[in-house]
């Protein structure tokens, strides 16, 4: 009992000390709370963080491993396709080598040879002085022809001059003009004149009489009646035994004696007729033509077969030197012939046909 | 009265025509009487004079006739309007040689002058009679009556096509072998006005075989049928590539090389022509004649001639080039620029120029070789002299500047460029720079060359649009040297140094 007593005195100490703790208490117990919420986050927290963190480390790891692969699995491919890429590179390096070689070659050789242009080339050069000088001579030669052909003509026509005016030479009493004493010295005309034969002009021709064989004198003229008394002068060979002047003479200068045949005009037949039928007609009273019997007077007139054919009448000769009328033979085709062709003519004339006879 | 009397009469009259006939055909050759020939009437005195029974006096009508036809159109015109023509033909047929002589003559005055009485001519019906003519033995005959077809055919391609129709062109073929000289030279001609209008008309021409009598003909010493002999060819061979292969194949090369040296000059025009028109078809042809030496001949030709003479020469030296760059360096090679550019300069005629112009294009074009042979040949200033000349033809200035153009896209022989830097246009200009700023960037001593000739001062003279092409070759070029040079070069330069000492504070 005297620790209830004890305890009884207590009491009222003991419960204001328990209010005082509950007092106590209730003032501490949010921070308490509080600090009680917190740590348990901060436990909750680290035990989310560290399940999380394992989650996602598996997680990472899983995928690293899942990287590790499809990216070696790419480089693989990747590998594999550059190697490829590798080698075929290579190969087409060497086949455009091997083309380029090939190109140069087949261009140098036969699309543009540089060494055979310019061999060509120099060629050419001396092609060209070779045409040059040889184009050259020709023309020298044409030239000396050219001027030859007009000396010939000055000089034919100086000569022809000199043979017409030969009237102009200077005698010994009255010198001409080209040996004019005013002058120191002669012309070369004067010469000219001097050394060419005059020409006499020529002789007309008498006109108008006919052939008369009575005429005793025939190419002579007729004024010069008398005879030469002498010869032409003989030539320097020795002659045989002569005849006499007179003979030679008489022979030489004989009449000309012209037969019938001879003398007569070449159309004087035609002419004979046709004044024979002029006089005739003029003449004639009736123009009607006698004819003795009936049987001829009536008789109807009857065409030649050649006319009256039905194949028509044709010309006499052709119209036309070379007139061929194809539409009017019995058929085209050409003649055969039986002789052999003739080789010559497959050289010359391109149109014979061997065997066969042109149009 | 007795019948001499009468017949007498009749004598004197028939002395009397002919006495007059004779007269005026005599006095028509002379060309001072025909105005007042004409204005007697003599056209209606001669017309029943040609249907006279005397053979002279119908000849001597018909030659006075033709001689006043001949002398100009007026005449000629009333001679188809009187109605002489028909009766002309008509007997043409009938008559002896040298009456048939003389209507050829009339028909072929009449149709010399213009295609619309020629084609009067061709109405009548000349045509079959002259080609009966043309079958006649007498060597006279034929010549007139080929000289008439000759005529007729030259006017236009119809007209030429009628007289082909008529059957003219084998007897021509024949005419052109027989021993008579005028007779050849007349029957060439016909022949090459007939070719000269249309590729079939050639045709018939060459499938008659005349190609190969004519080349024959090709040597003869008779200038003036050469003349026609190579002008027919020349026809013959300009219309296409199978007829010039025909005419090259009757083997005329190289003896026609020779004919450019004749002395006549209308030989060597023809025969040039003629060369030409084989030249110009296809590249093989032309190797062929270049082979045969003919370009060093047509450089001498071209070398020697003057005037519109050397104008095929030219012409055919520009053909050869522009088939391909080996015949063009055949060319360079044979002396072809120095004979071109002697052309360029001494002619003074502009088309001949311009030929020469456009032959050194086409020679220039191909490679920097062949653009560095002309222009080492100093041919560019000439070239551009020609493009800026005000008074020059519109020809002769588009081809000069293409010819230019050309030129300069291939010429990298920068000597030879430097001239033009100077004198040319802005269209020019940028081509020449653009020259320069392709060479310059990959060679260390032609841009110092450049500096000291000068050419980079001028370059910066140059005016440009920003943007323009010019610019940028500009900018090119000036990207190969250090900005100083560029700098001291560029125009201007010196007063912004002299204003660089007005800024500037002097260090005591």
């Amino acid at each position: 009992m005297a620790t209830l007593h004890k305890l009884l005195k207590e009491v009222d100490s003991i419960v204001k000390e328990i209010y005082d703790q509950q007092l106590e208490a209730e003032v501490h117990r949010k921070e308490e709370y509080d600090a009680a919420v917190r740590i348990q986050s901060w436990y909750r927290g680290i035990r989310t963080r560290s399940l999380v963190k394992n989650l996602n480390r598996c997680a990472i790891r899983i995928q690293r491993h899942y990287r590790g692969f499809m990216g070696r699995r790419r480089i693989r491919a990747i590998l594999i396709d550059s190697v490829k890429r590798m080698c075929l590179d290579h190969y087409n390096k060497q086949a455009a080598q091997i083309q380029k070689m090939w190109r140069g070659f087949y261009v140098r050789k036969y699309v543009f040879d540089y060494y055979s242009r310019k061999k060509y080339l120099e060629s050419l050069v001396a092609k060209n002085e070779m045409i040059r000088s040889e184009l050259a001579e020709q023309e020298e030669a044409m030239r000396r022809e050219a001027r030859k052909r007009e000396e010939e003509e000055t000089r034919r026509r100086l000569r022809a001059w000199a043979e017409r005016h030969h009237y102009l030479v200077s005698t010994v009493v009255q010198p001409s003009v080209f040996n004019s004493p005013y002058r120191p010295f002669t012309l070369p005309e004067e010469t000219l004149l001097l050394n060419t034969r005059p020409k006499t002009p020529p002789k007309v021709a008498s006109v108008g009489h006919g052939f008369d064989p009575s005429w005793r004198q025939y190419g002579q003229n007729q004024l010069m009646v008398r005879l030469p008394s002498k010869l032409p002068p003989l030539p320097a060979k020795p002659q045989g035994p002569f005849r006499q002047p007179e003979e030679v003479r008489a022979q030489r200068y004989r009449e000309f004696q012209p037969s019938l045949r001879v003398a007569t005009d070449y159309e004087a037949v035609k002419r004979a007729r046709e004044q024979w039928r002029a006089e005739e007609w003029a003449g004639r009273l009736y123009d009607d033509e006698f004819k003795p019997t009936k049987a001829l007077r009536e008789k109807a007139y009857q065409p030649l077969m050649h006319t009256a054919s039905e194949y028509g009448h044709l010309a006499y000769g052709n119209a036309h030197f070379r007139e061929v009328q194809p539409e009017r033979h019995v058929t085209q085709d050409r003649f055969r012939t039986i002789v052999p062709p003739v080789p010559v003519f497959d050289k010359l004339n391109a149109e014979y046909v061997e065997g066969y006879v042109e149009n | 009265m007795s019948q001499r009397q009468v017949l007498q009469v009749f004598e004197q009259y028939q002395k009397a025509r002919t006495q007059f006939v004779q007269t005026v055909a005599e006095l028509a050759t002379r060309p001072q009487n025909i105005e007042t020939l004409q204005n007697a009437g003599v056209m209606s005195l001669l017309r029943p004079l040609l249907l006279d029974i005397v053979p002279t006096i119908q000849q001597t009508a018909a030659l006075a006739l033709g001689r006043l036809a001949n002398y100009n159109d007026e005449l000629a015109e009333a001679v188809v309007k009187g109605d002489i023509l028909p009766q002309l033909v008509y007997s043409l047929a009938e008559q002896n040689r040298f009456y048939k002589k003389a209507a050829a003559f009339v028909l072929r005055a009449v149709a010399k002058h213009s295609p619309e009485l020629a084609q009067a001519v061709v109405d009548c019906g000349a045509l079959d009679a002259l080609v009966i003519c043309l079958e006649e033995f007498d060597p006279g005959v034929k010549e007139s009556a080929a000289w008439a077809l000759g005529y007729i055919a030259r006017h236009s391609a119809e007209l030429a096509q009628s007289v082909v129709d008529a059957g003219a062109v084998p007897l021509l073929v024949l005419c052109v072998q027989e021993p008579d000289l005028s007779l050849k030279r007349i029957a060439a001609s016909a022949l090459s006005d007939i070719s000269k209008h249309s590729p079939e008309l050639a045709q018939t021409v060459v499938d008659a075989g005349a190609i190969a009598h004519l080349a024959q003909m090709v040597l003869n010493p008779d200038a003036k049928l050469k003349r026609q002999v190579f002008s027919a060819l020349a026809q013959m061979a300009k219309h296409s590539v199978d007829l010039a292969e025909m005419v090259v194949e009757a083997e005329i090369f190289p003896a026609v090389l020779t004919c450019l040296k004749d002395p006549d000059e209308y030989v060597r025009k023809n025969c040039a022509t003629l060369i030409r028109e084989v030249a110009k078809h296809t590249p093989e042809l032309s190797q062929l004649i270049v082979n045969a030496g003919g370009v060093a001949a047509m450089v001498d030709f071209v070398g020697d001639s003057r005037g519109n003479v050397r104008l095929p020469g030219v012409m055919m030296l520009g053909y050869v080039a522009a088939h391909s760059e080996n015949l063009a360096m055949a060319i360079i090679v044979s002396r072809g620029v120095l004979g071109l550019d002697a052309v360029l300069q001494t002619e003074p005629e502009d088309h001949i120029q311009a030929a020469a112009a456009w032959s050194l294009g086409q020679i220039g074009r191909h490679s920097p070789e062949h653009a560095k042979s002309v222009a080492q040949a100093n041919v560019l200033p000439k070239l551009l002299r020609a493009y800026l000349r005000p008074d020059v033809s519109e020809d002769l200035q588009i081809k000069s500047k293409k010819a230019l153009k050309h030129i300069l896209q291939k010429c990298v022989h920068l000597e030879a460029l430097e001239p033009l830097l100077q004198e040319a246009p802005p269209n020019i200009l940028k081509h020449v720079v653009a020259q320069f700023s392709k060479v310059l960037p990959h060679n260390p001593k032609s841009r110092r060359l450049f500096v000291t000739s000068g050419g980079l001062k001028k370059i910066q003279e140059i005016r440009a649009e920003p943007g323009s092409a010019l610019a940028e070759y500009i900018n090119t070029i000036n990207n190969c040297y250090p900005e100083e040079i560029v700098k001291y070069y560029s125009p201007g330069y010196s007063d912004a140094l002299l204003e660089r000492i007005e800024n500037y504070l002097p260090q005591v």
